[in-house]
């Protein structure tokens, strides 16, 4: 269930941001993508916590859990850049191909449909409340580790988690599309 | 983490799948490694847009995955990759129909090259953003386009020194905030009772909070 840390290659200019790219950005990136639903968004959002958590990075090495502060400043730039940033969602594909697809692929079709559904459910979620279940069930954080991410308490943590789960219990069976 | 009653476990797996199946459509670290180093070395950037998806939505993501590919690997050596990785991949999108460009809404490709041609660097665009009340794309934008129009900036190419002080006291003030337990929604009733935008309402906010004031939240 966790995205673990990525270990991919990439090109080096200095030891701080060599040590910051090598280690986190992978990571960071996988944890934007689901967090915003959007590669170039994922992608600027990271590039600019990246450069200033370059500057910063000496302090931010001292800490305990590197890992969980910068994934805090991927999701404080998403929760309060979100209104200000015009995503343009790119979907050549419309839902009869997606249809279609269904028809000549059985199960597996069934299963895209069926995720599209639920990532469409997960997308009108309050923002904190999805942030909550991609740190939870994306990221495999502890509901401590997750309160540390977003700067409030477990208990906190755990009320939009079961505020989340609820809404998308009763939201989902009423749009369920069929039963396996 | 297992606090759900057993009847959300089948719930609680549909979440995670539908989460994991979006994971396909994150970025090449590397092509994002070199626009970071490129920002860094005062280089342009242009950002590039992810097509990656499933289902049908694969025509495109492949032709454009080997092309990211071919950028990434060149991309440390070359001086400005991007541009021309944009340029293929606006290119590609609209041959299969997509409305779609690699710049962001309201920010000209003519506006980014005068800009980063004229040698501002990433700390420029922090103090004009700051001294417009601007983010950073419309900063570019608006720099990028009187520098068309013939006129100066009132903030000169490599004029702001890196030192990081002022980013330091505002990431102060941003931390402040958010460990004083205030929310995204009391972020938002402040910009709203200060006509200020986000940024500038949490700096503001968690200078106040530093500062032992009581923010006027009811």
């Amino acid at each position: 269930m966790t995205a673990g840390v990525d270990s991919t290659p990439v090109p080096v200019v200095e030891p701080e941001l060599d040590h910051l790219v090598r280690v986190h950005l992978a990571g960071l990136l996988r944890y934007a993508t689901v967090l915003t639903g959007d590669g170039h968004t994922a992608a600027d959002l990271v590039q600019e916590v990246l450069l200033r958590a370059h500057v910063r990075w000496n302090r931010i090495a001292l800490m305990a859990r590197p890992d969980l502060y910068l994934r805090r400043m991927v999701t404080n730039e998403h929760l309060s850049w979100r209104r200000r940033w015009h995503v343009r969602t790119i979907r050549p594909a419309a839902d009869e191909v997606l249809a279609a697809h269904a028809d000549s692929h059985g199960d597996h079709a069934h299963g895209v449909v069926e995720e599209d559904a639920m990532w469409r459910h997960l997308e009108a979620l309050p923002p904190r409340q999805r942030t909550v279940l991609v740190l939870r069930y994306y990221e495999g954080l502890s509901d401590a580790e997750i309160s540390e991410v977003l700067g409030t308490s477990p208990a906190t943590v755990r009320s939009h988690a079961s505020r989340a789960l609820a809404t998308l219990r009763d939201t989902d069976l009423t749009t369920r599309t069929e039963q396996r | 983490m297992s606090t759900n009653r057993p009847h959300d476990d089948e719930l609680v797996a549909r979440i995670t799948r539908a989460l994991h199946s979006r994971d396909a459509d994150q970025p090449d670290p590397a092509v994002v490694a070199a626009r970071i180093q490129a920002e860094l070395a005062h280089v342009p950037d242009v950002p590039v847009r992810v097509l990656a998806r499933r289902g049908g939505r694969l025509v495109a993501a492949g032709v454009l995955t080997s092309t990211l590919a071919v950028a990434g690997a060149g991309a440390a050596a070359a001086a400005n990759p991007y541009s021309d990785v944009a340029r293929v991949v606006e290119g590609v999108a609209q041959s299969v129909g997509l409305e779609w460009s690699a710049m962001p809404d309201g920010y000209t490709r003519e506006q980014y090259e005068a800009f980063w041609g004229a040698g501002y660097t990433i700390d420029d665009v922090e103090a004009l953003a700051d001294l417009w009340h601007l983010d950073a794309t419309a900063t570019k934008a608006q720099a990028g386009q009187l520098l068309l129009d013939g006129q100066t900036p009132p903030v000169g190419p490599g004029a702001t020194a890196p030192d990081g002080t002022g980013s330091d006291q505002k990431q102060a003030a941003y931390d402040a905030f958010w460990e004083a337990g205030y929310t995204v929604e009391d972020l938002e009733t402040l910009a709203e009772l200060w006509g200020t935008d986000p940024m500038e309402t949490k700096a503001r906010a968690g200078q106040l909070v530093l500062d032992g004031e009581t923010l006027p939240l009811g």
